[in-house]
């Protein structure tokens, strides 16, 4: 029964990152499965039109099809996805940070939320250009922290 | 830390769900319609990122974080004491409340202004027509489909399509509001 729960508590992590690889996947769009781009209204750019724009002049392409999310929230949830394999890989490391960042991880999250709003607005008011690549990398950090301080939720109580 | 601190309120956190969700629900729509205005309105410039599309991103940073505010609202002024679990609860329940608000209140508004749909896709159909190197087919089929998308059934199964990946980032959000502001609690 021990060893039953222990390895149930190994394995939730390696699952939650699984479920976050599968979120992934499927933000890379229409082109993991069309040759020719799809219409509009395509079951994959609904899936995600609450939370994210899909602009097409701020969205990567996959396989010369436009993907589901744009560059900022493709690295909003490469950032998870990695966090969370980090997070199912090297367990220790995660352990360390939550026990000495723990409540300091949530708040760089947020802080690093702040940062992609100051983006936005700058962009907006022509303060800077912001490039695909820029957007992409500032939701990675997002990504990564929000799911860094909430790694606990992916573990089963010992 | 006395042990008042840690007494539940009499307040129903259901109750602050349900009023973040609508508030967010009728907010975002409300702002999704009047940039829909702004695009009806407008010149086609041949550009995506019109009017809808510039309220198309303060809704997404709304929509998100609407999970992350109940809960917060919900430790301050309900129970300071919250599980990741009642979190992610939070974070479903909030994201079902504003898919619902957001479908009710846009068929509402289709009844109280029948033209609005025919101008939102008369208006995008304009836009395409400005972009160079866009085939007539392409044209024609992004007609159809936005018809489709403003019948009740293409309302409803957009909202059930979306409201999947909505859950999901509004469990993300509520889970990082229980780390800042709850205190622990067994799961």
């Amino acid at each position: 029964m021990m060893q039953r729960t222990s390895r149930a508590q190994r394995l939730a992590p390696a699952l939650a990152a699984s479920f976050f690889t599968l979120l992934w996947i499927f933000t890379l769009g229409p082109g993991l499965y069309l040759s020719e781009p799809p219409k509009v209204g395509h079951w994959h750019y609904v899936a995600f039109s609450a939370v994210c724009h899909a602009l097409p002049e701020r969205t990567y392409l996959f396989n010369g099809i436009q993907m589901a999310v744009n560059s900022r929230c493709f690295g909003i949830f490469s950032g998870l996805m990695w966090g969370a394999w980090l997070h199912a890989l090297i367990p220790f490391f995660a352990l360390w940070l939550e026990k000495s960042w723990s409540k300091r991880l949530a708040w760089m999250a947020l802080g690093w939320f702040t940062i992609q709003v100051i983006d936005v607005a700058g962009n907006q008011l022509g303060l800077w250009t912001n490039t695909l690549d820029s957007r992409a990398f500032l939701g990675f950090g997002f990504g990564l922290f929000l799911l860094y301080s909430i790694q606990e939720a992916f573990r089963l109580p010992t | 830390m006395s042990d008042q601190d840690l007494t539940p309120s009499t307040g129903s956190s259901f109750s602050v769900i349900l009023l973040y969700g609508l508030i967010f629900g009728i907010l975002s729509t409300v702002l999704q319609i009047a940039m829909g205005y702004v695009q009806i309105n407008s010149e086609p410039s041949g550009s995506f990122f019109g009017p809808t599309a510039i309220g198309s991103v303060v809704v997404c940073f709304l929509t998100a974080f609407a999970g992350f505010l109940a809960v917060r609202a919900i430790v301050k002024e309900v129970n300071p004491v919250m599980s990741f679990g009642q979190g992610s609860l939070v974070g479903v329940q909030i994201a079902l409340v504003i898919t619902v608000a957001s479908v009710a209140l846009s068929q509402v508004w289709y009844l109280i202004d029948p033209g609005y749909a025919d101008g939102i896709i008369e208006s995008t159909i304009a836009n395409m027509e400005q972009m160079p190197g866009v085939p007539d087919e392409a044209i024609d089929s992004t007609f159809e489909s936005l018809q489709k998308q403003f019948t009740l059934a293409g309302v409803v199964q957009t909202a059930a399509i979306s409201a999947v990946v909505l859950i999901i980032v509004n469990v993300l959000t509520s889970l990082l509001a229980v780390k800042l502001f709850a205190q622990k609690d067994e799961f």
